[in-house]
């Protein structure tokens, strides 16, 4: 992962584009001179996906940064690729409305990037990743034109559902211009939220299944392990790590008592201790940073890489007793933590700073989890995308049959492999 | 990409410039290196 070691390299030039004229204009010089094109926002991917390319165009949508409509009526927002997911649910939210898909990066990353890797986030248990909450997209393809995809409609039957094609081809196939978005209103009641703790990330998984199978729709199941813990606990300067192996921060909006006491039995009865349960706001606040202030923690000082798979929720438990297992055997250390209810999983795995290589038993430790979680049913790729981190596993992802379709795809929609090449399929 | 191009580099950035009425393109070497090499991938920003 050493610069320059990865595939990745330096680019001939930056283009900031500030119309659809300037992005048909990139693509019209890149097609006569047979340039890689790497379309690129906020630049946040954890997957080397958006990079440059020895002698390509960064094609950089930034700067076209407008939300042009946010409809309460119809309950969506129009913006440009560079809107900033926080900013637009932050303007959503002055008029009763937020949008839901909230990765990591919320404060900092684009709904252009999130759209573009299909971005997941804390509350996917409840309302969904990106492609769950995408309308519609306008998009120049590699040849120029422009196409206008999906709509308005909370539904749609007519023709393929190319919009759902974009949504996660991590700007492989063209250049998004314009995304409508839903946008959910603000739900009534009382928002609860809490943290539990348990014995280790086994047990933690059993009662994440039972809690998102018991009907009362958590809107965030977090789970974080023993190591985790304790790195948040230097952080924060917290003592959470004296309590147990693993903590799940829970939450759930405008919900009844009833289901408040639910959560709470199912908490019990596995064996959930020192439950607290908030419904003040600020409190609250301090429960999402806590969570947010995971990676910094985590990250604090040592080389890293963070992976990101997603499992069927019965797997789940097995899943994480493995990683564990793993760590364990080629002695590396696994700090693992994830969205626990929708089954996404992020082991991050470290070694010293001093050492810019990453070492042996750290990509062994990966090959072993990555087969694993192939073997449960799972995907190795839940809400970062593939980069050019994973792109060496489609072929066991996928299978033959369906590597093959996609670079169909990929040879029908950008025949000259001009847009960001070597990422996502090959 | 290629070993001789017909192209020189000027020709390129002078059709690339003249392509972007509206953006702008930026090719001084800051600006490159810290675009091109922003991977959050190992070790990242944040």
């Amino acid at each position: 992962m050493r610069r320059g070691g990865d595939g990745s390299g330096l680019a001939r030039a930056v283009v900031e584009v500030q119309s659809v004229a300037d992005i048909q204009g990139v693509l019209k010089v890149a097609r006569k001179y047979h340039l890689p094109v790497i379309p690129q926002t906020t630049a946040t991917s954890t997957v080397i996906g958006s990079d440059g390319i020895a002698g390509g165009l960064i094609l950089s949508t930034r700067k076209m940064a407008q939300i042009l409509e946010i409809s309460k009526d119809d309950s969506l927002a129009v913006v440009q690729p560079g809107v900033v997911n926080g900013d637009l649910d932050q303007a959503a939210r002055k008029q009763g409305l937020f949008y839901a898909p909230d990765p990591a990066s919320k404060p900092f990353s684009s709904i252009g990037g999130n759209v573009s890797t299909n971005a997941g986030g804390m509350s996917t248990v409840r309302y969904g990743a990106t492609k769950d909450n995408v309308l519609g997209l306008k998009v120049v393809l590699a040849d120029g034109r422009k196409v206008t995809l999906g709509g308005r409609t909370l539904k749609q039957a007519f023709g393929y559902d190319l919009t759902q094609l974009f949504v996660g081809a991590e700007g492989t196939l063209g250049i998004v211009y314009e995304i409508t978005v839903k946008l959910m209103p603000i739900p009534l009641g009382t928002s609860i939220m809490g943290l539990a703790f348990f014995k280790d990330m086994a047990q933690l998984a059993q009662g994440v299944t039972a809690i998102r199978m018991s009907g009362v729709y958590p809107t965030m199941l977090e789970a974080l392990d023993g190591n985790t813990i304790g790195a948040l606990d230097k952080y924060e300067k917290t003592h959470y790590a004296d309590k147990s192996g693993a903590m799940l921060i829970f939450r759930l909006d405008g919900s009844s008592d009833a289901n408040i006491q639910v959560l709470k039995d199912l908490l019990a009865k596995y064996d959930a201790q020192d439950v607290q349960v908030t419904a003040d706001e600020d409190e609250q606040a301090q429960l999402i940073q806590l969570r947010r202030d995971m990676l910094p923690a985590v990250f604090a000082g040592q080389n890293h890489l963070m992976e990101d798979m997603a499992l069927p929720l019965s797997q789940l438990a097995p899943m994480m007793a493995y990683i564990q297992q793993v760590g364990h055997d080629l002695g590396v250390t696994i700090y693992t933590a994830g969205h626990a209810g929708d089954g996404n999983v992020h082991p991050t795995l470290v070694w010293p700073k001093d050492q810019p290589e990453v070492p042996g038993a750290v990509l062994e430790a990966l090959r072993r989890i990555f087969w694993k979680t192939l073997e449960l049913g799972g995907t190795i790729s839940g809400e970062h995308a593939v980069g050019m981190m994973k792109n060496q596993w489609n072929q066991p992802e996928l299978d033959d049959n369906v590597d093959y379709l996609q670079h169909q795809l990929k040879t029908l929609l950008d025949p000259m492999n001009l847009l960001n090449p070597k990422r996502k399929i090959n | 990409m290629t070993v001789f191009s017909a192209y020189s580099d000027d020709d390129i950035l002078a059709d690339l410039k003249a392509q972007v009425a509206d953006g702008a393109v930026l090719t001084d070497q800051a600006t490159l290196q810290k675009q091109s090499f922003n991977s959050n991938a190992s070790g990242g920003r944040r």
